[in-house]
């Protein structure tokens, strides 16, 4: 999360966190929407189920932000990784491919978890109700 | 250094490297006779932690077979339903918390260390008190079927089954303390191998040279810190309401039994991955050897290890598929199911990848790690499956499901150590195992574990439910079920031929060679037959595969050209290094055998047993005891002040022998403790909101029922100032004033007790009845979790001035303050929550 | 030939693989469109494996390697996987789709089922350890407990869902076959979880109406009535027309016309029902009813009869 212009571990782990706090903003505002509305008039509504449309605008505001945020993040990490310049295996003891080991395997994280985030947010295009 | 470059040194003279050598052996030696139960070493540790779990595994072998031989046909009458209700109950129990969990931290502690080049984890007496609370603990939980009285609620323990005491008995308390005492002891071995991969690695070891399995035991002891607590938070519950009637789980006075399932879950599924990753990890240091070159993308298994990790918190409602929760809620938890495939696969492909990259030599180890790969490929694709909620609510809770878990985690957890079994066995026990017997125990189990469990995939479609005693003839599953059964025993066969190579008499056999199977990370360093200290010298690395990549580095490290080659002082001593660049720091003096790690294990387990069978008079007993003799553990075992300030390590470096604050292994020992602290902490109030979520109105309900405003204020005020003093005592002890310090530690203690006393006295003085309803029950839990941790610092900051007062604690030498002030920013972090929760939403909300 | 012999192995009363039902069917295609996936990738993983380890001659370059983690090991499983999932994710509100009227409570109890009908129109209709349904409607099924988690679940019809104390969840079944389907309970719930299963019947719906809508017979006067009563067996079991109001146990009215008996525990014969009023115990291990081992086996077998008798 925190700027950095030395690649650290907390930078590497930046954009799963950022993966985690989309999903739980995600589930949260849709169970706690769909509870809410269920509590009161419980289940047997027939065709009329109460709708999420709150918790979907929640979980668009929120994908754009995770996307975003992990965006910024791998343009991070992009520069720890001397721009896309060095090549793998980032194993000699020096400074440089400590940085760059870093910034390379926290651009992947930042894919593997802009795809999560995508993933994630898929059920509130395909499902609009709590049933 | 090569020959050309090599500088004169002291350890050219062959007589000194005798001498260092003996003083070296004198100092690490592991004690004979009765005494040899006192080791703290990892070595020791290690391999009665390694041998116990298998143990277990074993027994709950035995229960598995007992399971296939009741199915093998239907109608069966071999076992009583509620015999087998316990049989399968404690299969599940057991291969999960004693065998699967235990053998991690088992096998890391055995040779995390020596990867490292260390000579021990930092906290040796913390292994062996986790070991025994395990041996006691698991004793306990899997000694009940003999009494008739193992948990039979099935390993999940779904509330209200397990609520009702007509329905289960002892059982379910015996399931509830015995496994919270190793879970306790669970997350004391993550806190130690933490800090030992973080702090503990040989000097020039940055983080991009790591061993690939140092990064996974970072990132699995990672997730136990937070998947562990939430199960102990539950636990916490669940014993509430089973012995004192707080209704969480009881929905007539407001409680659902779907809370547990949450909590369970939320343990319970990074758990499958806390169980599969470390097994992974041992492939990740087999297939390089076998290859004969470095891994072939190192970041990218970085990645699906960390990946994972993090994924792994996002699936727990996929075990909840069909509890009827809406399907947009279910949805986000098909997706992460999904989305976790996808770092599972990466590190599949970089083994390949490697192999194909590398020239393979043949051999056990390897036969059962593609063994593993056939297997584990196949549970993760019906994983994939079963993610898919719309599949699930056919598939959940029958036989594929059986099939689906057995095949992950015997394919990505115990091939994978069999893997590791034969590939480490010489490292540890001095001699290889047989090729011709793992050869033949491999095949057995392959095959014995395909037709096992292969045909369940059908026999669950067909739809057979799991956790049946008996079938009805006629339904499609007869056959199968007998093809399973034959199979189970074949699989057996193949467990007891390896059983037998490794216990078989092995005296006349010659020592393995040193690095049999020439692979290039340090643990291979290893003398054979081994030696007690570990690791000769403390080696400078410069590349992830040393022995292949630095040359002469044995002949130099034989020589102890490296740091510590010597214990002049007749202590312990290991390394301690920055976290990224692995800078040396501190030279650590660790503390050696003794046997009140044990005496504390024990009495520690004491007061969980006789909780157990509701002695209270007992369990106060035994948990004053335990408490006192873990006081004069820590009294007499930490932050020893050293007889000088410096040391000369060799190489020309002196590093100090006592640190303390952020750069202390104890202050990191702390931090990553209360880290957990703060997730079983979340996890009530998640339980908190939860409640809230179910309930329209009552939950908080009208006004005036709650705790109120004004005695919780007042406990976070009087908590504040404790802190303050808390602050005031260090900064006194900084200034060389110890009547400061101690005019101050007394303060804040005094204030401490009044801040509990008051946060207590809101519900008593509002009349909340835990009994009545789920919402004072609540809330009383969540203050009395406040005011225990208000106790504890107590206790710590009484210790401290005890400290001062006996000299051990100083201006100079201030670990014990630093350690305690950092747990009073978490505690007061815990008193704002809690006031926060209990006194503000309820107006928030009205 | 091979996949209808597949099939063939998938048959069956209680067989998810063997759909008689919409969501079942919709579920069984997922499975096989998985299963055909999921054996290629297997094939073509493993076979990779084997070529690298036993096959092959000489090192590859790393870039070969390089392209088969990025290729192999990322780009083409987040394909398949994402497509895989906006496929569930489009079944899942199709899945869950409301009744058309017809709703059946169910209530899962330590070990038998609870049945009552509520149509549209009309009185509830009570009955126990068997359903019946009409083909061609969604029927919906209000699912609760009120004692421990069981979990409803008829494979040839549809998935499960749980039946939880404090909460009522809800199923939506069409069945699309007329015939006889077996259902069973998948949540672990104690000693029997194992004994405890139902019948359920598709039948045409103008049949099922007339079922419904018809009244039971008048109970026969019988000596196993006699004995019924004597026996205080109506302090638990109810039997429309008689003075047996229980109800703690399972609706007994229209006993005569189910299939089972002891909630699909045995062929309901008069020898069955004897014997499972002699010896619940040990048929049923912690079945709330008594084992009334003291009752003489003929007196056991004339109730058994006139409860036979009941359609």
């Amino acid at each position: 999360m925190i700027a950095s212009t030395r690649a650290n571990l907390i930078t590497l782990i930046t954009a799963p966190t950022i993966w985690a706090i989309h999903f739980l903003v995600c589930y949260l505002s849709a169970s706690v929407n769909c509870a809410k509305a269920l509590t009161d008039a419980r289940v047997f509504t027939g065709a009329d189920w109460p709708d999420v449309t709150g918790a979907r605008i929640a979980i668009a505001i929120a994908t754009l932000a995770a996307l975003a945020a992990i965006a910024w993040s791998s343009r991070q990490a992009w520069g720890h990784w001397a721009d896309g310049d060095a090549e793998p295996p980032y194993d000699d003891a020096t400074f440089d491919d400590r940085q760059q080991f870093l910034g390379f395997a926290t651009i992947l994280l930042c894919g593997l978890s802009f795809i999560g985030v995508i993933f994630v947010a898929l059920p509130a295009v395909f499902i609009g109700d709590c049933r | 250094m090569t020959e050309a470059t090599r500088v004169p040194s002291p350890q050219d003279d062959p007589e000194l490297r005798k001498a260092q050598e003996a003083r070296l052996e004198k100092v690490w030696e592991t004690p004979s006779g009765l005494r040899y139960w006192s080791a703290v070493n990892n070595s020791e540790v290690g391999l009665w932690y390694t041998a116990t779990a298998l143990f277990f595994f074993l027994f709950a072998g035995v229960l598995g077979l007992m399971i296939r031989t009741q199915l093998a046909v239907p109608g069966n009458d071999f076992l009583s339903a509620t015999f087998y209700n316990q049989v399968f109950t404690l299969h599940g129990t057991a291969m999960m918390f004693l065998f699967a969990v235990p053998i991690f931290e088992a096998v890391a502690i055995i040779i995390l260390p020596e990867m490292l080049g260390a000579r021990d984890l930092p906290f040796p007496r913390l292994s062996a008190f986790g070991y025994w609370s395990f041996l006691l603990g698991g004793v306990f939980v899997c000694g009940s079927i003999f009494f008739n009285a193992a948990p039979d609620g099935g390993w999940f323990m779904y509330p209200p089954l397990t609520t009702d005491e007509k329905q289960t008995g002892i059982g379910a308390d015996v399931w509830l303390l015995g496994l919270s005492f190793i879970e306790v002891a669970s997350i004391a071995a993550a806190v130690e191998l933490i800090v030992g991969t973080l702090k503990c690695r040989p000097p020039g070891m940055r983080i991009n040279l790591m061993p690939l399995y140092a990064w996974y035991v970072l990132v699995v002891a990672g997730m136990i810190l937070f998947a562990f607590p939430p199960l102990i938070a539950g636990d916490i519950l669940f014993e509430l309401e089973r012995m004192f009637d707080w209704p969480f789980f009881d929905p007539k006075r407001g409680g659902d039994p779907l809370l547990w399932q949450h909590l369970f879950w939320i343990f319970g599924h990074p758990e499958v991955y806390i169980v599969f990753l470390p097994a992974i990890a041992l492939l990740a240091m087999i297939v390089p050897t076998f290859a004969q070159r470095p891994i072939l993308g190192y970041s990218w298994i970085v990645l699906a290890a960390v990946g994972t990790g993090f994924l792994s918190f996002g699936l727990w409602v996929h075990h909840m598929f069909t509890t009827g929760l809406p399907a947009i809620s279910l949805a986000f938890f098909s997706a992460a199911s999904e989305a976790v495939a996808i770092p599972t696969g990466v590190q599949i492909f970089v083994f390949l990848a490697t192999l194909l990259a590398g020239r393979v030599v043949y051999s056990v180890p390897m036969l059962f790690a593609i063994g593993a790969l056939g297997i584990f490929v196949f549970g993760g694709l019906t994983g994939v499956m079963v993610a898919l909620a719309p599949f699930d609510w056919q598939a959940h809770d029958t036989y594929f499901v059986v099939a689906h878990l057995h095949y992950t985690l015997v394919g990505g957890m115990f091939f994978p150590l069999m893997a590791g079994l034969y590939y480490f066995y010489p490292f540890a026990m001095d001699r290889k195992l047989s090729d011709k017997l793992g050869k033949w125990g491999f095949w057995l189990m392959f095959v014995g574990f395909n037709v096992t469990f292969l045909p369940m995939h059908i026999t669950g479609l067909r739809g057979m439910p799991r956790r049946v005693f008996t079938y009805a003839e006629g339904l499609g599953f007869d056959t199968l079920n007998m093809v399973s059964t034959v199979g189970a025993f074949t699989f057996a066969a193949g467990v007891l031929v390896v059983t037998w190579d490794v216990l078989r008499p092995k005296g006349k056999e010659p020592y393995a060679k040193r690095n049999p199977w020439n692979a290039g990370t340090l643990e291979w360093l290893s003398e054979s037959p081994g030696k007690d200290w570990g690791v000769r010298t403390v080696p400078v690395v410069t590349t992830r595969y040393p022995l292949w990549q630095q040359p002469n580095f044995v002949r130099d490290y034989d020589e102890g050209r490296f740091y510590l080659p010597d214990a002049e002082e007749g202590k312990r001593e290991t390394l301690i290094t920055s976290v990224l660049d692995a800078r040396p720091i501190q030279c650590l003096r660790v503390p050696g055998n003794t046997f009140m790690t044990m005496g504390a294990a024990f009495l520690t387990g004491g007061a969980f047993i006789a909780a157990t069978f509701y002695q209270w008079t007992l369990t106060i007993g035994f948990s004053i005891a335990a408490l006192i003799s873990i006081l004069i553990w820590l009294w007499r075992g930490t932050a020893v002040i050293p007889e000088k300030k410096e040391k000369d390590v060799g190489l020309g470096l002196k590093l100090p022998l006592y640190v303390s604050g952020p750069d202390s292994v104890g202050w990191w020992a702390m931090f990553i403790t209360m880290i957990g602290d703060m997730s079983a902490f979340a996890s009530l109030i998640f339980g908190y909101f939860f409640y809230w979520t179910i309930h329209a109105s009552a939950f908080p309900p009208a006004a005036g029922a709650g705790p109120g405003q004004f005695w919780p204020a007042v406990a976070l005020v009087l908590t504040l100032a404790s802190w303050g003093a808390m602050l005031l005592a260090r900064r006194a002890n900084a200034a060389e004033r110890p009547g400061g310090l101690r005019f101050w530690l007394t303060g804040s203690a005094v204030l401490a007790v009044a801040g509990g006393a008051a946060l207590l006295w809101g519900p008593h003085a509002t009349g909340l009845d835990p009994t009545s309803h789920v919402y004072p029950a609540t809330v009383w839990v969540i203050a009395i979790w406040t005011a225990v941790h208000l106790g504890v610092g107590v206790v710590m900051t009484l210790y401290c001035l005890a400290r001062s007062i006996g000299a051990k604690l100083t201006a100079e030498h201030d670990i014990d303050v630093h350690n305690v002030l950092l747990y009073w920013h978490f505690a007061m972090v815990t008193m704002a929550v809690t006031v926060a929760v209990l006194a503000l939403f309820p107006l928030a909300v009205r | 030939m091979s996949a209808a012999s597949a099939l063939g192995a998938c048959s069956g009363v209680q067989s998810a693989l063997d759909p008689a039902g919409h969501e079942a069917r919709e579920v069984a295609s997922l499975f096989w469109v998985m299963v055909v996936g999921a054996a290629v990738v297997w094939t073509v993983v493993i076979g990779v494996a084997i070529y690298a380890t036993r096959l092959r001659p000489d090192p590859h370059e790393d870039i070969v390697g390089h392209r088969l983690i990025l290729w192999g090991g990322v780009a083409f499983p987040t394909v398949v996987l994402a497509g895989l999932l906006v496929y569930g994710l489009g079944l899942m509100p199709k899945l869950r789709e409301a009744g058309e009227g017809l709703r059946i409570d169910v209530s899962g109890e330590q070990f038998w089922w609870r049945v009552a009908y509520r149509p549209k129109e009309g009185e509830p209709v009570l009955s126990a350890n068997e359903i019946r349904i009409p083909v061609g409607e969604r029927v919906e099924f209000a699912l609760t407990s009120p004692d421990v988690i069981h979990a409803f679940w008829i494979p040839s019809l549809g998935g499960k869902v749980d039946m939880i104390p404090g909460r009522e969840n809800r199923l939506v079944l069409k069945a699309e076959k007329a015939g006889v389907y077996r259902g069973a309970c998948t949540e672990f719930c104690g000693a029997s979880h194992a004994l405890m299963a139902f019948d359920v019947i598709a039948m045409d719906k103008p049949a099922f109406e007339d079922w419904l809508g018809s009244r039971p017979a008048d109970p026969a006067r019988a000596k196993g009535r006699d004995l019924f009563t004597l026996h205080g067996c109506g302090a638990c079991h109810r039997v429309g027309g008689t003075e047996a109001k229980g109800e703690v146990g399972p609706e007994l009215t229209r006993f005569g016309q189910r299939k089972t008996v002891g909630a699909g525990l045995l062929p309901n014969t008069p020898e069955n029902v004897a014997r499972f009023i002699r010896e619940t115990d040990v048929l049923k291990p912690r079945s709330k009813m008594p084992a009334y081992g003291a009752l003489s086996p003929d007196d056991a077998l004339e109730i058994a009869r006139w409860l036979g008798s009941l359609k």
